[in-house]
């Protein structure tokens, strides 16, 4: 079933209809909920995403929690080819207000990653972030077929008149009177339900693809640097100017603070690297998907990881190349600090989660070091040790030029 | 055939095509994606029932399948003597493992019952 909106006033907006008939519209679709639940039928809830809903959102998370339903999130699609729909915007807004109220769990379980935001109330919201905006003209050219709702596996459409094999490709279809089933078997190895050329090169047992193959994918911009040197502050007002999601490594789930009591001392620097890795696995994932949806702003990503590992395990660290697998940033900034900068940034906050090394004052000079050293085609160096107006601008500028001007 | 991870086949049925032969919907919702079938179909090509179009396809997907009805429009606008000939095939078919429906909800109350006969 879908609603777009609980409330009238928007739903007269969104469907364009007669005033006062949206509250009857509202009550049918609510009542036929409740009917089918009744009846012990299973109802799913499509909610596409055409307004501003983020204040109604609680409304929808009690209408799923008061009929067992669960709610799925929709951006609006457009046709092939055409610009991405400017209502999407509130999609963005409605996503950005979910991940800063609640982490989400992810699920991998299905052929389609999951999202989802699920309360103690049984109400849950899912999110599948394929490539919905922009639908490819063949399955082929999208480097995130395996993600896509409207392909490709496992999916064929019926008419009475013909088969579809791939929901996007109108170039495959088997019309009934073609009448052969060679051809059929054909058509459906090319809609993407074989090993069959061209979707073979798209293995999911492959390596996984960079955003360079996919031109619809969103900016992705990854601040680094060393402690106190202001990344939290500065990525959280970069993705608000942006209008991007924030996203932080570790992520949530790994923020473990009775795993990290295990592996935070001398004996178990291996264990906490790999440790790391898993996380920056998951990171990894969970960011290639959002990227289908929303540029990202995100807050330490795999040079962290090394830096830091590269630093406690000295010579004892393992030849790992994470460069094979995960996601390369379409901007990396480094934000550089001098040591004093560094001390009373670091004085002014507290200890947290993963901030023993922070005390350990040769160790942080050596991160300062390494953070300093740190090159690469997108890595762009930012002083921030003057007023943070500056700063600001000569971010705004290098992703000017790094990330909109390519 | 790439059937590896393959669990069970979603067949998706254009319901209002077999039924009227054209998009029939109460609503005009500006989401809704109309080229989700394709919508332009040779004058001489001829219909043929749902069934048999998915036994078709069952013989070159082999296994069990999911059978989705949507299509264009919203199918609980057909009348029960129009959908039930459509629809009782479907339930009688071996690998089925389920079926289901996209619908707007406005009738869904009204229809419930007729649905679950």
């Amino acid at each position: 079933m879908s609603i777009p909106t609980l409330s009238p006033d928007k739903y007269e907006k969104i469907m364009n209809i007669d005033n006062g008939r949206a509250e009857l519209c509202i009550a049918k679709t609510i009542a036929g909920i409740e009917a089918a639940r009744d009846k012990g039928l299973d109802v799913d809830l499509n909610v596409c995403v055409s307004y501003d809903i983020v204040e109604e959102i609680e409304a929808f998370i009690d209408l799923s929690a008061k009929y067992a339903v669960p709610i799925k999130l929709f951006p609006i699609i457009s046709r092939h080819n055409q610009p991405r729909h400017e209502n999407n915007n509130y999609f963005q807004k409605l996503l950005t207000h979910l991940f800063s109220i609640r982490s989400p769990q992810i699920d991998f379980s299905g052929r389609y990653i999951k999202i989802i935001w699920e309360a103690s109330s049984g109400a849950k919201l899912i999110f599948k972030p394929g490539d919905f905006e922009n639908r490819p003209v063949e399955c082929y050219e999208c480097a995130y077929f395996d993600l896509c709702e409207e392909s490709c596996w496992e999916s064929v459409r019926i008419s009475p008149w013909y088969i579809q094999p791939c929901g996007i490709r109108t170039d495959n279809i088997y019309w009934f009177a073609d009448n052969n089933l060679q051809e059929l078997s054909t058509k459906l190895s090319g809609g993407g339900k074989s090993n069959a050329a061209p979707c073979h090169q798209y293995s999911l047992n492959s390596k996984p693809r960079t955003r360079h193959f996919n031109p619809f994918k969103k900016p992705f911009i990854v601040f680094e640097g060393a402690d106190g040197s202001g990344k939290s502050h500065i990525s959280q007002l970069i993705a608000k100017e942006l209008d991007y999601l924030i996203y932080k490594t570790p992520p949530e789930m790994f923020r473990n603070q009775a795993i990290m009591n295990l592996i935070e001392n001398e004996q178990n620097l291996l264990a906490r690297y790999h440790y790391y890795l898993s996380a920056m696995h998951y990171a990894n994932i969970e960011v290639n998907a959002l990227l289908n949806y929303s540029g990202v702003v995100c807050d330490r990503w795999i040079d962290s990881t090394q830096i830091y590992h590269k630093l406690l395990l000295g010579e004892s660290m393992p030849n790992i190349n994470p460069s094979d697998w995960i996601l390369s940033p379409d901007l990396i900034i480094v934000l550089d600090v001098d040591e004093s900068t560094q001390k009373s940034r670091l004085l002014e906050r507290g200890n947290g989660f993963d901030k023993i090394w922070e005390t350990n004052t040769d160790f942080q000079k050596a991160l300062l070091n390494e953070y300093g050293n740190l090159t690469g085609e997108n890595v762009v160096h930012i002083d921030n040790n003057n007023a943070i107006e500056n700063t600001i601008n000569r971010i705004k500028e290098a992703i000017s030029q790094h990330v909109f001007k390519k | 055939m790439r059937i590896k991870n393959h669990t069970v086949w979603d067949f998706r049925l254009d319901l209002l095509a077999a039924a009227y032969g054209r998009f029939v919907c109460n609503y005009a919702c500006p989401y809704c994606h109309r080229d989700y079938f394709v919508q332009s179909i040779p004058a001489q090509i001829k219909p043929v029932p749902l069934v048999e179009g998915v036994q078709l396809c069952n013989q070159v997907l082999p296994g069990k399948f999911s059978l989705h009805l949507a299509g264009s429009g919203e199918p609980l606008l057909i009348p029960y003597d129009k959908l039930a000939p459509i629809v009782n095939p479907l339930t009688e078919l071996e690998n089925c493992t389920s079926i289901s429906l996209t619908t707007n909800g406005y009738f869904l109350q009204d229809k419930v019952d007729e649905l679950i006969s």
